[in-house]
């Protein structure tokens, strides 16, 4: 198996997060927050079922 | 986004779980103490793409007695400190320069962090906030600047780089190159005499 390329995959999120900025600059508030609504509600009610 | 004034950043956003835990702890708080929500929770503020367990705040070293009343409000309002035993723990907890973590009953995702505000460079973050407005309510956090400096220079983990990549591309043309250059200086002094 190659060995993970560390640095690869940290220049590719580090796109993401640019892209994704760029996204909640030039989109309403209202849009990009309730994708994040759902990362951020599914995220803390799933860790709370695990404790 | 828009900035209604230098230190005002009004955020249209829909209510997360994490925002209205936020927001209703800081409303007590707030009643107590003069306090500054720093770290991840600003990125995620404005927009940053990730949830976090915990939310970290400074406030402004407060007397005992006030402290006392502070956290027993708290724990009549559902809210447990997991790491101290009483107030009088608790308080010792911060003149140690520790974090106490509190969190719903039951309930310990997500948690506050609250600490004394301890350096100069932490006061400076408390005096210098800015005040969030949202619908569902408004908080204070440290300044974006500040908050991009610590975390591109001192934090400097992959998820810190992200977050202050986040805000400097969201904010983009609202962002002041030259204060974060600033606080780099100060932060990098700061960390090279201790």
């Amino acid at each position: 198996m190659p060995a993970f390329d560390f640095e690869k995959n940290r220049k590719e999120r580090m796109e993401f997060v640019r892209k994704w900025a760029e996204y909640v600059r030039t989109h309403p508030d209202k849009e990009w927050s309730s994708q994040q609504k759902d990362l951020i509600d599914s995220q803390l009610k799933n860790a709370n079922k695990k404790l | 986004m828009e900035f209604l004034d230098e230190k005002t950043l009004k955020i249209d956003r829909v209510e997360t779980i994490l925002d209205k835990f936020v927001v209703e702890f800081t409303k007590m708080l707030e009643k107590y103490a003069k306090y500054t929500i720093i770290s991840g929770y600003v990125a995620i503020l404005l927009g940053r793409s990730r949830a976090t367990e915990d939310v970290d705040i400074f406030i402004e070293k407060i007397e005992k007695e006030k402290f006392f009343i502070l956290f027993d409000n708290l724990r009549k309002n559902g809210y447990n400190c997991f790491n101290a035993q009483g107030p009088d723990d608790a308080f010792n907890h911060l003149l140690d320069n520790l974090a106490l973590r509190f969190s719903r009953k039951n309930k310990p995702i997500p948690n506050i962090e609250i600490k004394f505000a301890k350096t100069d460079f932490d006061k400076e973050t408390l005096e210098n906030r800015i005040k969030i407005v949202m619908p569902f309510g408004n908080i204070f956090t440290s300044e974006i600047e500040r908050q991009i400096a610590f975390k591109r220079f001192v934090l400097k983990s992959d998820k810190d780089l992200e977050d202050a990549e986040h805000m400097e591309k969201a904010l983009k043309g609202n962002i002041n190159n030259k204060k974060i250059e600033n606080y780099r200086k100060i932060l990098e002094n700061y960390y090279a005499s201790i």
